[in-house]
């Protein structure tokens, strides 16, 4: 409205909120179908405020939701919440680009094309909810009485519960997930050396941080960016290995350009030196660990490894692994940080380098310290099998299409492997699966995604859940729309930053779009029509999602109803953080030494073993990946937003790289390794090791469906090679890693 | 100037239900049987002959694409697999284009000054060319001021709705929807209000 000037009649009407002229809806064919979308107005345009949970990333920050008029607007940070601390990252800011993608997959559709081919149009027409539901439950019926359980893959991760429970009435073994390419490694490793895996990192109560290539303050999470930042202000060193200098190498106080896959080397030299000068936190040791039991054993397996040979390997010197040894030994509390997608956890060696980094924590004694790593307190909220307790599953027997019924630790995991699947689909059990289901993965995120594509081909039924239609989609023979977390509803408890429980609700700050619906909701009407038996509550009628979830809360003692708890938006039971003096596992005490590994054919304390591939006269350069700050892995580059902020991507090469190579600044060159070949332009930086190039992941999506994103930069994922079990357990990885650092290419320029 | 409409285009209020109801039924994607239904009904409406010669000719092109062609077409082209070839948004066809954005507001501002609001279930945002048209037909048969009608085509229709017209002929495999898109233009040179309104240049852009 403009000001000194009189109001127009429209104007006027907007302010007093009146209708200024009086509309019928007649009875019209017209008239009726716009009425079934709008109605006559019950008051004004409402403007509310809700409390919501972000999922674009796992550290799930609370958020304040302003919706006017029934569209989301902005969401700003939650201040009581122990994750985002009232900040958000660009990627939480960017909820209205999640739900108002424009190429959301709206509607249930289903193939009427027979000819099925990556870039083939399937002919997709729309369905009913109904004629989806009954045509997927059909099949997998069909399937599993014709082929058995193990004839069906789920590409998912392990949540929801209510979804998983209509995995585990299927009963295959054939769940997969990405985590060998994440935080498998970890999870397996401090499952046995902490009896649990830490998310809680105390980073801004910490005095040291020592950090193997963590570069999580700098991109990935909030939770950790903000309490990264605080520790800074408030004094802690930063130390900071990495084969480029990365946001947070820039803000650490030392940085070294390490060589990459030998951050296991200086992290075991480090252990020798604090062991053998007695600097550890002795009573810590003592009281809390297996060091006095296994004493022997452990000085006689680090001694070998000298900072002269750990110096050698990573380029880091001998008397600066010393001094950072001695300060981190004796600064306390300290931490190392090991998380997820930083460079050092993902090289064949990383499970290694976990182990380390475990007993480098365990020797500065600030494991579930403040100012260390923690066992996140967490409220007790039922899963939905203690509220409406299943028949017993069926058994998971049959084939392992990815081989983890090999690996006993990686079998006990349950999660992983992108990265053997493809071996097992094309070569090991071909034509063994019938039947998949994706449930928000692409092959985008496996190495050897173009292999992967080939494997999932072969699938001769494939139902897709998901938001978007990605590159897979392509390959569907049913897709099912999915609603995004905008639309979703949950209880979403604080587990990486579980100081006291907390729980901040997740719910719809509009409905859900078009014909979208939850995974609950779809595991729900798939069960009750495939498993009935399994979803039906003790007096023999079905269960609801509202049903779950107000149990849920009522039984967690958080509010009276969902609906309650939505209102209020947060719960919080704020105990003073009592530091633990026993650990789960299997006797109390943390354990440096892990029997079970030897137990296992594993080795019981971390041992020296190289990353998987080393430069060679064809190959010269290792490839590193990275995840940009403002992308969620390969899942955020359509959003309008996020792909304002960062559209392709580049492969960055040193100045002396391009200077042999004579190529310019965004010259385009072609990037190969032993599987595949991508082109980017170049992005020439001092910033990186003379012997690295460096590509973001995310980029080169392929669905011609994505507007933004499609034909946009290249897959890190088409240089990186897959493996096979059997390369896994020769190298005797006791976290089944998926070596997604491991790739070594050569660079070119082109003709 | 918008050219004035040819004689035999112009149409009275009363007529203008039927062929409203053709226009929001198949570009709602309803489905067959309701596109059956809208054209049935304009069939037996008594239009003026340019118009049941259109009328005649949709409804011929429809027992040719029959439910599984007239469902292909209709998703190949608006809603996005293979690259939502015509996008129904007016948000869509901005420099900046954007759903649930600044059009879909606009929309919604003028439903609330006709004491209309979205259902909590609206399926579309408010800016889909079948609501637009649905709201424009609304404030003609209602008692709204003819300078409301005026500001809200130019607003809303004038701005994009002829080269979605456009573009949905070109785009079209279906002779069904290269029809409609030519009904549609015609359409909207024949809409009373043009007359009254004349046009604005188009600073939309075709989506790409």
């Amino acid at each position: 409205m403009a000001h000194g000037k009189a109001l127009t009649r429209r104007e006027f009407m907007e302010v007093a909120g009146a209708a200024a002229a009086t509309v019928a809806f007649a009875d019209s064919l017209w008239s009726k179908l716009f009425a079934s979308q709008f109605q006559p107005a019950k008051g004004l345009a409402t403007a509310q405020t809700l409390i919501t949970s972000c999922a674009i990333c796992d550290s799930v920050c609370g958020m304040r939701a302003t919706v006017v008029d029934g569209t989301l607007k902005f969401v700003e940070g939650l201040p009581e919440d122990l994750h985002g601390g009232g900040k958000l990252c660009a990627k939480g800011k960017s909820a209205p680009g999640v739900v108002y993608d424009p190429d959301r997959l709206k509607y249930p559709m289903k193939r009427t094309n027979p000819t099925k081919g990556l870039g083939v149009d399937p002919g997709w027409v729309r369905i009913s909810w109904n004629e989806a539901l009954d045509l997927v439950a059909n099949k997998l019926l069909e399937t599993i009485q014709n082929y058995g359980r193990d004839a069906v893959l789920i590409l998912s991760r392990p949540k929801p519960d209510v979804w998983m429970r209509f995995v585990n009435a299927i009963g295959t073994p054939n769940r997969v997930d990405h985590l060998d390419t994440c935080y498998q490694p970890q999870k397996i490793v401090q499952g046995k050396v902490f009896g649990a895996r830490l998310f809680g990192h105390d980073l801004n109560n910490s005095r040291y941080i020592l950090s193997f290539g963590w570069d999580m303050p700098a991109k990935s999470k909030n939770v950790y960016t903000w309490t990264f930042a605080e520790a800074k202000r408030k004094g802690a060193k930063v130390v900071f290995f990495s084969p480029y200098r990365s946001a947070t190498a820039n803000l650490a106080d030392e940085y070294f350009p390490i060589r990459p896959g030998s951050d296991l080397a200086v992290a075991l030299a480090m252990i020798k030196v604090i062991l053998e000068e007695e600097l550890y936190d002795r009573s810590f040791l003592e009281n809390f660990t297996n060091f006095p039991q296994y004493r022997d054993e452990i000085l006689a397996h680090f001694a070998p490894y000298s900072p002269e040979w750990a110096a050698e390997l990573s380029d880091v010197p001998a008397r600066d692994i010393v001094r950072i040894a001695r300060e981190f030994a004796t600064t306390r509390p300290g931490i190392v940080p090991s998380h997820k997608k930083s460079l050092g956890a993902n090289y064949a060696n990383g499970p290694a380098l976990q182990h380390a980094i475990a007993i480098l924590n365990i020797l500065n004694g600030s494991v579930d310290r403040p100012g260390g790593l923690f066992y996140q307190r967490l409220p007790n909220i039922p899963s939905v099998d203690a509220i409406f307790p299943p028949p017993p599953y069926p058994p998971k027997n049959g084939v392992y299409v990815d081989g983890k019924d090999l690996h006993p630790f990686v079998k006990q995991a349950g999660q992983g492997m992108w990265s053997t699947l493809a071996d097992g689909l094309l070569r090991k059990y071909p034509g063994k699966i019938k039947f998949a289901m994706t449930n928000l993965y692409t092959h985008m995120s496996m190495p050897n995604c173009k292999e992967a594509a080939q494997a999932l081909a072969t699938i001769p039924f494939l139902v897709v859940i998901d938001t978007l239609p990605n590159e897979v989609t392509d390959l569907a023979d049913v897709v099912l729309p999915l609603s995004t977390w905008v639309e979703g509803a949950d209880l979403v408890p604080r587990n990486y930053r579980g100081l006291y429980p907390q729980v901040v609700v997740r719910q719809p700050l509009v409905p859900a779009q078009y014909e979208s619906k939850g995974i609950g909701w779809i595991a729900i009407e798939l069960g009750k029509r495939a498993f009935p038996e399994y979803f039906k509550k003790p007096d023999g009628s079905f269960f609801t999602m509202s049903e779950v979830l107000d149990e849920k809360v009522k039984r967690a003692g958080i509010a009276e109803s969902f609906a309650a708890f939505r209102a209020v938006g947060i719960w919080s039971d704020p105990k003073p953080f009592v530091p633990k003096t026993s650990f789960p596992t299997s006797d109390g005490k943390l354990h440096i030494y892990v029997p079970e590994f030897a137990e296992k054919g594993f080795d019981p304390l971390p041992k020296w073993v190289p990353k998987r591939e080393e430069p060679s006269s064809e190959y010269p350069f290792y490839l590193i990946t990275t995840i940009p700050a403002v992308h969620r892995r390969n899942s955020t580059q359509n959003n309008r937003y996020l792909h304002e902020l960062m559209p392709t991507n580049f492969v960055m090469i040193h100045p002396r790289t391009a200077a042999d190579l004579r190529v310019v600044e965004g010259e385009v060159v072609k990037v190969s390794s032993r599987v595949g070949e991508v082109q980017l332009p170049v992005r020439i930086s001092p910033e990186i090791r003379e012997d690295c190039v460096l590509i973001p992941h995310g980029f080169g999506h392929q669905s011609r469906l994505l507007t933004l994103a499609y034909g946009k930069g290249a897959r890190d994922g088409d240089l990186i090679p897959g493996q096979t079990m059997e390369e896994i357990l020769a190298r005797r990885d006791v976290g089944g890693s998926g070596c997604i650092m491991d790739a070594v290419v050569r660079v070119e320029k082109l003709r | 100037m918008k050219q004035q409409p040819l004689r035999e285009q112009a149409l009275e209020h009363h007529q203008l239900a039927p062929i409203l109801g053709v226009l929001v039924a198949t570009l709602s994607g309803q489905g067959f049987e309701v596109a059956k239904n809208s054209l049935d009904a304009a069939a037996a409406a008594h239009l003026p002959p340019f118009w049941a010669g259109w009328v005649q000719r949709l409804r011929q092109a429809l027992v040719v694409a029959g439910p599984q062609g007239l469902e292909a077409e209709y998703v190949r082209l608006f809603l996005n697999p293979r690259g939502a070839l015509c996008p129904p948004w007016e948000g869509a066809w901005q420099e900046e284009p954007r759903l649930f954005g600044p059009r879909h507001e606009g929309v919604l501002r003028w439903a609330r000054q006709l004491g209309l609001e979205p259902r909590e279930y609206l399926r579309e945002s408010a800016d889909h060319v079948s609501h637009e048209l649905g709201l424009l037909g609304l404030m003609l048969t209602g008692q709204v001021p003819e300078e409301d009608i005026a500001a809200f085509w130019q607003e809303h229709i004038a701005s994009w709705v002829p080269s979605f017209a456009a573009k949905l002929q070109e785009q079209a495999n279906a002779p069904f929807f290269q029809l409609l898109g030519g009904f549609l233009a015609s359409f909207l040179e024949a809409f009373p209000v043009t007359e009254r309104c004349g046009s604005r240049a188009s600073h939309t852009r075709a989506p790409v």
